[in-house]
C-alpha cells in the first residue's frame, strides 16, 4: 500500500475522531454522520470475519470438499433464528434459541457450582484451616478473618426473604461498608481505564498532528472550531431577527 | 498459540501476528514457536472443546494450514497438555476462561484485564484459580519494567497521574464547595 | 400445531440441556462425544445469531431512508460504512496483511474501525469527570466509606499519587500508598466481590434450571 495512502488514513482516522469528540461540545452532523459510520463499519467487520473464519471454513468448505452433511443440522438451527423477522413464520425461531439456551444452561450449572460457589467458600475458609494456622503469619489470619465476616455479612444484606431487623439488621449494615468499599474501589480503577482509553486517542491525534501527515489533527480541529463558531452565529441570527421584530 | 474469541478483536490480532517477526520476538519462528489460529463464535463452546480435542474446532490455523502438522503442535491435544494459558480482554471473557478452561480442565491460568474489571477478579486471584493478573495501564506499566520493555504503559503514566489527580481535585472541590453552602 | 410451535422446542431445551449438564458428572466416551458435537453444532449456530443484530440493523435503516423521515441521510452511513469493511474484505480474501503489504481491509481496520471503536469508548473518560464533579458528594457515612476507597485507589495507582502520599505522610514510618491500596483489593473488595458472585452464581443457577424445565420461557416470544 503506497505512503499516500497511510496518510489519507491518517486523515480519515484523526477526522473521524474528532467528529466524535465533537459531541462534548454540542451534537452536530459531523458526529451524526461519524457514529452511523461506527455502526456500519461495526457490523461490516463482525460480518466479514464470521463469513471468512466461520461460515466458510467451518460449513461451506465441509459440505462442498468433504461432503459432510451433519452441519446442515445446526446450519439450519441458525438459520431458523433469522425467521424472527417473518411474523408468519417466527415460530421457527424457538428451534434455534431453544437449542442455544438448553446448552448454554446446561453448561453454566456444573461450572457455576464448582467456580464461584464451592471454590469461593473453600477460598473463604482456607486462612483457618490448620496447615495455614500453624505457619503462624498473623496478618494472614486477620486478613481471612475480614474477608470471611466481610463476605457473610454482605450475603445477609442480599438476603431478602427474612426481615432486616436486630441481628441481621446490624450484618447487613456491616455488608453495605463491605460493598462501599468495594464499589469505591472498582470507581477508583474505571478512572483509570478511562484515562487510559482516552490516552490511546491523544496518543494518535498526536500522531497525525506531525508533519508527515500534513498537520491532520490541527486542520481538521480548525475546521470544526470554526464550523461551531459559523453555526453559532447562524442560529443565533433568526432569534435576534425574532427580537426585533 | 494466539487466539481470539471476539470478532472486532481479529484486527489486533492480525496486527500483533505483523509485530512479532519485526520487534516482539525476531528470534521466534511461525509454526515452530508459535501460532494465530482463525476467530471461533461462541466462546462457551469454544472452551469447553479446547480442553476436550481442540482440533475439533481448530483444524486450520488462520491461514489455512493445517494444525496438526506444525511442530508447535506436536503433543498437544489439548489444554492439558499446555503449561499456562493468558487472557488478555477488555471484556468479562476471564470470567468464562477460568470457569470453562481453567478451573474445569485444572489448567494454569492468568489475565490481563482492564482497570474497570480488575477488581472483579481479585476473588479467583485469592483462591488460586487465576496464577497472575495485569490491570489496567499501571499492570501493564509493571509488566513492562518486569520485562525491560518500556512502551506505550510505561509513558503513559504521567498522563494518568494528572487525569487522577484532577478527578480528586474536583470531587475535593465540589464536596467543600457542598459542605460551605450546607453548614456556613 | 402446539406440538410442533410449542412442546418440541421445550423438549429439545430440556434434552439438550439436561443432557450437557449429566455429561458433567458422568464423563464417558458417549458424553464427551456428544459435547464435542454440541461444541461444533453450537460454534456454527452463534455463528449465524450475529445476523440477528445485522438484519436488525439494516430493516430498521432501510425503512428510514425510504420513509424519508428526519435525519435519513445519516441512515446511508450505515450502508457506506458496511460496504467499507466488507467489500476490501471479499477482495482480498478476509486478510488484513499480504505479506508485508496492508490490504484495503488492514487499512479500514487500522483507519476507520479502530479509530472509530476506541473514541466512542474513550468519550466515557470526560463523563467520569463530569460525574466527579456533579454527583460524587459525600452525603452519608457510606458515601464517605465509598470515596475514600475510591481515593486510596486513585493515589495508589499512580506514580504522581505514591509522591504526594509519601511527602505528606511518608514521616510515619508506616504502609505507603501503593501498600494501603493493594490491601484494600485484596481484602475488603474481595469480600465484597465474593458476597456478590455467590449472589450472582445463586441467581445463575435457578434461572438455568428454570430455563430447562420451561419454567422460564421469555426467550421464545410470544404463544
Amino acid at each position: 500500500m503506497s505512503e499516500t495512502m497511510f496518510i489519507v488514513g491518517g486523515w480519515v482516522a484523526a477526522g473521524l475522531t474528532i467528529f466524535l469528540f465533537s459531541f462534548l461540545y454540542k451534537d452536530n452532523p459531523f458526529f451524526k454522520a461519524a457514529e452511523h459510520l461506527y455502526l456500519g463499519a461495526g457490523m461490516g467487520w463482525v460480518f466479514q470475519t464470521v463469513l471468512f473464519q466461520t461460515w466458510i471454513p467451518k460449513v461451506w468448505e465441509p459440505l462442498t470438499k468433504q461432503g459432510d452433511w451433519t452441519v446442515l443440522i445446526p446450519t439450519v438451527l441458525g438459520l431458523t433464528l433469522v425467521t424472527q423477522f417473518f411474523p408468519k413464520i417466527s415460530w421457527l425461531s424457538r428451534y434455534g434459541f431453544t437449542f442455544i439456551m438448553g446448552y448454554g444452561s446446561g453448561l453454566v450449572i456444573p461450572l457455576t457450582i464448582s467456580t464461584d460457589l464451592l471454590k469461593q467458600i473453600g477460598g473463604t475458609m482456607a486462612p483457618f484451616m490448620v496447615s495455614e494456622v500453624t505457619r503462624g503469619n498473623i496478618l494472614s489470619l486477620v486478613n481471612g478473618a475480614i474477608i470471611a465476616v466481610g463476605f457473610i455479612c454482605v450475603l445477609f444484606y442480599f438476603f431478602f426473604s427474612v426481615e432486616h431487623k436486630g441481628a441481621i439488621k446490624k450484618a447487613s449494615n456491616i455488608g453495605i461498608y463491605f460493598l462501599m468499599l468495594y464499589f469505591g474501589a472498582a470507581f477508583g480503577n474505571t478512572v483509570m481505564g478511562r484515562f487510559s482509553l482516552l490516552y490511546g486517542r491523544f496518543d494518535d491525534l498526536y500522531k497525525y498532528s506531525g508533519s508527515n501527515y500534513f498537520y491532520a489533527t490541527h486542520v481538521i480541529l480548525g475546521v470544526m472550531v470554526l464550523y461551531f463558531i459559523v453555526d453559532h452565529f447562524r442560529t443565533r441570527k433568526p432569534a435576534a431577527e425574532e427580537e426585533a421584530a | 498459540m494466539i487466539l481470539t474469541l471476539n470478532a472486532g478483536a481479529t484486527g489486533l490480532i492480525d496486527e500483533i501476528g505483523e509485530r512479532i517477526p519485526k520487534d516482539i520476538a525476531p528470534t521466534k519462528k511461525y509454526g515452530t514457536d508459535y501460532v494465530i489460529l482463525p476467530y471461533q463464535p461462541n466462546p462457551v463452546a469454544v472452551m469447553t472443546q479446547l480442553g476436550m480435542d481442540m482440533y475439533q474446532i481448530y483444524d486450520k490455523d488462520r491461514d489455512g494450514a493445517l494444525l496438526r502438522e506444525m511442530p508447535v503442535m506436536k503433543g498437544i491435544r489439548n489444554v492439558k497438555d499446555m503449561q499456562l494459558g493468558m487472557c488478555i480482554t477488555g471484556t468479562a471473557l476471564l470470567d468464562y476462561w477460568v470457569a470453562y478452561t481453567a478451573d474445569k480442565f485444572k489448567m494454569p491460568f492468568a489475565g490481563g484485564t482492564t482497570a474497570v474489571s480488575q477488581i472483579g477478579y481479585a476473588p479467583y486471584l485469592q483462591t488460586g484459580q487465576l496464577k497472575g493478573l495485569m490491570g489496567g495501564m499501571k499492570g501493564a506499566a509493571d509488566y513492562e519494567l518486569l520485562i525491560d520493555a518500556k512502551e506505550k504503559g510505561t509513558a503513559g503514566l504521567d498522563a494518568l497521574s494528572l487525569a487522577h489527580i484532577m478527578v480528586i481535585g474536583l470531587i475535593v472541590v465540589a464536596n467543600i464547595m457542598m459542605f460551605w453552602l450546607k453548614y456556613l | 400445531m402446539t406440538l410442533i410451535k410449542k412442546h418440541i422446542p421445550l423438549a429439545i431445551c430440556f434434552i439438550v440441556g439436561i443432557l450437557t449438564l449429566s455429561s458433567y458428572y458422568v464423563p464417558t466416551q458417549a458424553s464427551e462425544k456428544y459435547v464435542e458435537s454440541m461444541n461444533k453444532w453450537e460454534n456454527i449456530v452463534a455463528g449465524f445469531a450475529f445476523l440477528l443484530g445485522l438484519f436488525s440493523l439494516f430493516f430498521s435503516h432501510t425503512r428510514k431512508i425510504t420513509r424519508r423521515v428526519d435525519g435519513w441521510g445519516y441512515s446511508l452511513f450505515v450502508f457506506v460504512g458496511f460496504l467499507a469493511m466488507v467489500v476490501p474484505a471479499i477482495v482480498s480474501n478476509g486478510k488484513q496483511m499480504v505479506g508485508a503489504d496492508l490490504t484495503g481491509l488492514g487499512w479500514g481496520y487500522r483507519f476507520l474501525f479502530n479509530a472509530l471503536s476506541g473514541t466512542m469508548f474513550s468519550v466515557l473518560a470526560f463523563y467520569i469527570v463530569s460525574t466527579a464533579y456533579r454527583a460524587f458528594r459525600i452525603k452519608s457515612l457510606q458515601a464517605g466509606v465509598l470515596f475514600a476507597a475510591a481515593l486510596v485507589l486513585m493515589l495508589a495507582k499512580v506514580p504522581l499519587g505514591q509522591m504526594i502520599w509519601e511527602t505528606l505522610f511518608g514521616w510515619t514510618g508506616g504502609w505507603d500508598i501503593a501498600q494501603i491500596g493493594q490491601w484494600l483489593m485484596d481484602v475488603p473488595a474481595v469480600a465484597g466481590k465474593r458476597g456478590i458472585m455467590m449472589g450472582l452464581a445463586i441467581g445463575g443457577i435457578v434461572t438455568a434450571l428454570k430455563i430447562i424445565f420451561g419454567i422460564e420461557r421469555q426467550y421464545m416470544g410470544k404463544d
